[in-house]
């Protein structure tokens, strides 16, 4: 596999597009078969896509994803099926501010581990080179200053107030 | 504008809110003046006693400063958008836990290292804290950091519900366009300003946090000093700046009821706020004046900015006080005194501030008492203020006119030693008394004695704020 070859295209790009395809298989179930995920079973979903997306952050799991074949199985099925789908299905179903606060920590934590692969004092996976993983951080800092400046500029663009009105908002005033 | 009424749940958590702020006020401002009394040789506290009591004092002012501040924000902003109660109460929540944690390291694991907690004194006690104490602190202000990130989206969340957009609520077509809607009145711009620069503040602020976390655990994982100095100050300088653009709403919103003249945003406000939520961002580098290597850039931009930053909003604000109450007939009781002396502490402590924004002036009042002067000036008369006259309005509500001889008195004593004890601190600077020491030499002890006798006015007379607000709290109140 030509993406799996540096550390950067196996991260950000051969992952992203696995979970991209998920993403898609999901998207497509569900114009096809009208599937209507509740709050309820959206805050799971995410979670399981959260925790799936966890393990495979661990160098270990990249490392062995080259080393051992069923690695490499769970990798390439994990990542659409598990956080693909779920992300597809049930993103537009939890509230506003569980996904603020999913985006919120996801870029602090990406600007942390950015730091974490810039400063490593080790080499973290056999197969890559250090100097790959600090191409690596840099990359994941642009990537979080681009999701930071991204959604900062939505939240001064999305001009239509009756479209947010979302219903499951609501749900939670007690008054 | 038609407002919204506040449901019972709201108001109640909002009750407990201010009842946890007079109660930790009360208790950090004891701190405060056991320190000022030990700097001034009336008693001896060990020093290491000492820095625990600044760490505290510190870390409690300013996380309860940014609950008043949130206090006097949710109760105003939830009038024209639909605020969910029960992310407030997790906000309290977690901020309870927070300190708890917080507390616990300093009084328990002796943790001493200041709020500002800067890279590597955390790590680096020399034994006088275990890195457990270290990560309990760092741990309980993400928590505390979490419970303000909750607040801000929901915040966020309902603003732009109803208006569509951060640009919109910050009233840019009225701005920029000349649109003839009615612009969105101050308390939804002010909060939108505070939503935007506080969740940036917080998500660096996070980031720091744990990359010090990690640090400790493993310091093979290194951090550049400079680059942590960098993202602790554009955290700590907003967070603690944020806490007077919250406040503030308070003057926009119950100055008009004692005048009859309504505060509607104009453009030359919403131009005012605008220019400050940029501003307020990039003003951080004057706590980094010493630091050599910053870039140079940098620098002159936190000393050009500092004479900026605050500059149109305190002018809009201290301007439209004046309109509001020029001949108006304004009653004047504790409420409405409290709010117009906090403006205009708020202007009077910024003079000093922006003076020693001034690269030339830090190099020799840098670390200096003036530090504490100028921002002790705007937060007891300025932010703490606010919050008090907020608490007299809110019992006010039903009482009407209930204000006594003692609340008069309270106030004149509040407002005179106030002033008292920080320009003790600000002549203290001037003579070079370096800040941060915990014994003083006997030159110095006299600014610090005669401060501790100020300290305790102030003290008194916040303690009869705030048991006047308790008391009248009753449980019919509560209820209706
Ligand atoms: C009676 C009221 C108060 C007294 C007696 C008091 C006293 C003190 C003293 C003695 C210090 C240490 C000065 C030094 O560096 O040597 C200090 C620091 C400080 N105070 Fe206060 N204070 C009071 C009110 C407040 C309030 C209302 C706030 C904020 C809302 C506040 C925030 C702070 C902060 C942030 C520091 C800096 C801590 C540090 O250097 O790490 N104080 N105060
Ligand atoms: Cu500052």
């Amino acid at each position: 596999m030509v993406l799996q070859q540096n550390m950067l295209s196996h991260m950000l790009l051969q992952i992203p597009l696995l979970i991209l395809i998920g993403i898609i298989i999901g998207l497509s179930l569900n114009t096809r078969y009208h599937i209507k995920v509740t709050y309820s079973y959206a805050l799971p979903g995410l979670l399981i896509a959260s925790f799936s997306l966890l393990f495979w952050m661990l160098p270990r799991s990249l490392d062995a994803s080259l080393s051992y074949p069923s690695y490499a199985v769970a990798k390439f099925t994990t990542l659409p099926l598990l956080i693909g789908i779920p992300l597809a299905l049930c993103w537009h179903a939890i509230t506003a501010i569980t996904k603020g606060f999913f985006i919120t920590q996801i870029i602090s934590m990406l600007m942390v581990l950015a730091w974490l692969y810039i400063e490593s004092p080790i080499r973290l996976c056999n197969y890559y080179l250090i100097n790959e993983q600090q191409q690596l951080g840099y990359a994941l800092l642009f990537l979080t200053l681009f999701i930071s400046i991204y959604y900062s500029s939505k939240l001064f663009y999305c001009t239509h107030p009756s479209s947010r009105e979302n219903t499951t908002d609501e749900r939670q005033d007690v008054s | 504008m038609n407002v919204m009424p506040l449901p019972t749940g709201g108001k109640r958590t909002i009750y407990t809110m201010l009842v946890v702020f007079s109660s930790v006020i009360l208790l950090m401002m004891i701190a405060g003046l056991v320190m000022r009394l030990s700097q001034g040789g009336v008693i001896t506290l060990p020093a290491d006693m000492f820095y625990k009591l600044l760490t505290a004092h510190g870390v409690g002012m300013v996380g309860i400063a940014g609950l008043g501040g949130s206090t006097i924000m949710w109760y105003f902003l939830r009038q024209y958008v639909q605020l969910h109660t029960s992310i407030l109460i997790t906000t309290l929540v977690l901020f309870l836990i927070g300190v708890s944690c917080i507390l616990a390291s300093i009084f328990l694991g002796d943790f001493a290292g200041a709020w500002t907690f800067l890279f590597p004194l955390p790590g680096h006690s020399m034994g006088v804290w275990t890195n457990e104490a270290a990560i309990l602190f760092l741990t309980g202000l993400l928590i505390v950091g979490v419970a303000f990130v909750l607040f801000y989206l929901d915040a966020g969340r309902a603003i732009i519900q109803k208006y569509g957009s951060f640009s919109r609520s910050l009233g840019w077509p009225q701005l920029f366009s000349n649109s003839s809607d009615e612009a969105p009145p101050p308390t939804v711009v002010a909060s939108t300003m505070v939503t935007i620069v506080n969740s940036l503040a917080l998500v660096v602020g996070a980031s720091i946090l744990i990359m010090m976390i990690i640090n400790i655990l493993n310091p093979n994982f290194t951090i550049d000093p400079l680059l942590a100095k960098n993202m602790i100050y554009f955290f700590g300088h907003t967070f603690i700046n944020a806490t007077i653009y919250m406040a503030i709403i308070a003057v926009y919103e119950i100055l008009p009821h004692y005048t009859n003249r309504p505060w509607k945003s104009n453009r030359i406000f919403l131009a005012a706020w605008t220019a400050s939520s940029i501003m307020v961002l990039i003003v951080y580098p004057h706590h980094l004046f010493m630091d050599f290597a910053m870039p140079t850039w940098m620098l002159i931009m936190g000393q050009v900015i500092s004479y900026t930053s605050g500059f149109p909003v305190l002018l809009v604000t201290t301007l439209g006080t004046l309109a509001i109450i020029y001949r108006s007939g304004i009653k004047w009781d504790a409420a409405s005194a409290l709010l117009v002396l906090s403006v205009f502490g708020w202007a009077g402590g910024v003079i000093p501030a922006v003076i020693d924004g001034t690269i030339s002036v830090n190099q020799v009042m840098h670390n200096t008492m003036w530090v504490p002067g100028h921002f002790h000036f705007y937060l007891i008369i300025g932010m703490i203020a606010m919050v008090f006259g907020f608490m007299y309005f809110l019992i006010k509500d039903s009482n009407k006119g209930q204000d006594n001889a003692l609340d008069r008195v309270s106030f004149w004593v509040y407002t005179l030693s106030a002033t008292g004890f920080v320009f003790m601190f600000l002549a203290s600077g001037k003579e070079g008394i370096a800040r941060r020491f915990a014994i003083h030499f006997p030159e110095w002890q006299s600014y610090s004695a005669v401060a501790s006798i100020f300290a305790l006015f102030v003290i008194v007379a916040a303690a009869v704020f705030s048991l006047r607000f308790i008391f009248r709290l009753n449980a019919k109140k509560l209820m209706s």
